[in-house]
């Protein structure tokens, strides 16, 4: 019997690349097919907010000078990009004392016109944290080699559906961020793989794969305090369902520390053909 | 052709909005009939800016006495996922996260009658500072809730005193009926400004009717100087819809960047301006 391996960070699997400047960020990333909508190379919203996350969170600690937690983070899909390799790039919109917030475009190599969009805020503490963090540089990048995904994404993330539209994450080293709680961005891959699952009751209730014709276009996600413990624990409810798509409303609790509430988000679908 | 009213002699928007609120144990309340000037033309469907309006100051004065300093907007989004089926509307703030230096708001939008909102919002506010250099005045707010509804007999907008300045872009000065409690133009008022520009950008690329049914905004810094400058991009446009970006800018101050939004609209039938 050989001792378990820890899974590499998660963000391995997005192969990123990226350089900071004065301007901002500018970053390339081709997804794990894993992090793709399923049957498909379009990547997953949520996937999006990661990169996103991890481009605003780098670009808004030279700007507080602290690794500062996001605060509210949304994300924008108004076109679907055909291929998982997207570029991307992040800038300051307000650099103040204690808030700063970051704009993330989202391109296809080679072309200007973004596809989709995402706004950030962070906030900065004024208080170092004890958490040690590297800044990575050119010389090391971060995040590398990249990885395959080598198991099922929720396997791989410990997501568990506990009934229909409340699923659970468990806090790891592989998810977390660099303060040493789960990554804002997979707190959002959480919460749109519980409207996935809301949807697919909401449509086929008992029965249906998670994953509907439904993709995920808008997420406006509120991040109220840190998952500290875990597990995570999300609840999707459906506000409006209709052919176009729907509106969904998610609360995420740290499930380990009297459900305190870590999280609130609003989710946009569009229906799929 | 009449001369318009001197901005000064001008009711605060905030009279038009029927705001009767009141603080409660972790939330506040409010109800409000909203007058056919600050809806979308022939629907019962509050603008989304105007949504935004009561959003702001509901959340907004919760924050405020939470705090017990004024609670400046850090941003703000609101999502209308249903056509309301009243004008009276039932409002519930309630704390999402009550911190030292920034709380968050949600705002629910009920109609009369009904138990489900057919609209949200969320926002954040940043306290000011130490209570005892500036303290939130609550018996001002609560002197202009006493007043009567002042009626409306021009859209919102245009009283605003929000004006066209080119194809994809608006203008609104800052004047007393248009202000917030410290001063500068208010996060309501902004928001507004924000859908007129996605409006009307919209309507000279595409000529149809839309109408904003979600928006977020961001604020970045107050405009000081004005007037207040928003310019609308179209990103994506199709029979559904459209996703908008846009950025307003303090013209009075070197064009210092303000207001970063986003704005998603349904496309309605007919020529801009039709019901939703």
């Amino acid at each position: 019997m050989t001792a378990a391996t820890a899974p590499p960070h998660f963000l391995t699997h997005f192969a990123i690349s990226w350089e900071l400047d004065a301007a901002g960020m500018t970053g390339g990333a081709t997804l794990d097919p894993q992090l793709c909508l399923p049957g498909s190379s379009t990547p997953r919203a949520a996937a999006l907010a990661v990169l996103a996350d991890n481009a605003a969170g780098y670009v808004g600690a030279f700007a507080l000078d602290e690794i500062a937690p996001t605060i509210d983070l949304s994300l924008h899909v108004f076109r679907t990009p055909s291929a998982p390799t997207v570029a991307y790039k992040c800038r300051p919109l307000r650099r103040g004392r204690r808030v700063a917030v970051l704009e993330t475009w989202f391109t296809t190599p080679g072309h200007a016109e973004p596809w989709a969009v995402s706004v950030a805020t962070f906030l900065g503490t004024g208080r170092p944290d004890p958490v040690i963090h590297v800044m990575p540089t050119a010389d090391e990048p971060p995040f590398t080699p990249a990885s395959e995904l080598d198991e099922p994404l929720d396997r791989r993330l410990g997501i568990t559906v506990l009934a229909p539209g409340v699923l659970g994450l468990p806090r790891r080293d592989h998810v977390s961020n660099g303060r040493g709680t789960v990554q804002g961005g997979i707190v959002a891959l959480l919460i749109e793989r519980a409207c996935e699952s809301a949807l697919a009751d909401a449509r086929d209730p008992g029965g249906g794969p998670i994953g509907d014709a439904q993709v995920v276009t808008g997420l406006d996600v509120r991040y109220l305090g840190a998952v500290r413990r875990g597990p995570a624990r999300a609840e999707a409810s459906v506000l409006r369902d209709d052919d176009g798509g729907s509106h969904l409303w998610v609360t995420v609790v740290d499930a380990g520390d009297d459900d305190r509430l870590v999280a609130h988000a609003f989710v946009t679908t569009r229906s799929t053909p | 052709m009449s001369e318009p009213t001197p901005t000064h002699d001008l009711p605060h928007f905030s009279e038009h909005l029927d705001f009767r609120w009141e603080s409660g144990d972790g939330s506040f309340t409010a109800r409000a009939e909203v007058q056919e000037h600050l809806r979308v033309p022939g629907s019962l469907l509050p603008r989304a800016g105007v949504l935004a309006m009561y959003a702001d100051n509901l959340g907004g004065f919760m924050c405020s006495v939470g705090f017990a300093t004024p609670a400046p907007t850090v941003d703000l989004s609101v999502h209308v996922f249903r056509r309301p089926v009243s004008p009276v509307l039932h409002l519930e703030s309630r704390f999402l996260r009550r911190g030292r230096s920034v709380s968050v708001a949600e705002t629910w939008f009920t109609c009369e009658g009904e138990s489900d909102p057919f609209a949200t919002a969320v926002a954040s506010h940043m306290a000011t500072g130490d209570p005892a250099e500036s303290a939130f005045d609550l018996e001002h707010a609560k002197r202009r809730r006493a007043k009567p509804t002042a009626m409306l007999d021009e859209p919102i907008a245009a009283r605003a005193g929000i004006r066209a300045v080119g194809d994809h872009t608006v203008e609104l000065a800052p004047a007393a009926h248009v202000i917030n409690g410290i001063g500068t133009l208010h996060g309501g008022m902004l928001a507004l400004l924000a859908e007129e520009a996605c409006i009307v950008s919209l309507a000279g690329a595409d000529g149809r009717g839309h109408v904003v049914t979600g928006l977020d905004v961001r604020y970045l810094s107050s405009p000081r100087v004005g007037p207040a400058r928003a310019t609308g991009t179209a990103l994506r446009s199709d029979d559904a819809g459209t996703h908008c970006w846009v950025e307003i800018v303090d013209a009075g101050d070197g064009d210092r960047p303000c207001v970063h939004a986003f704005a998603t609209t349904r496309t309605v039938p007919g020529p801009p301006g039709s019901s939703a």
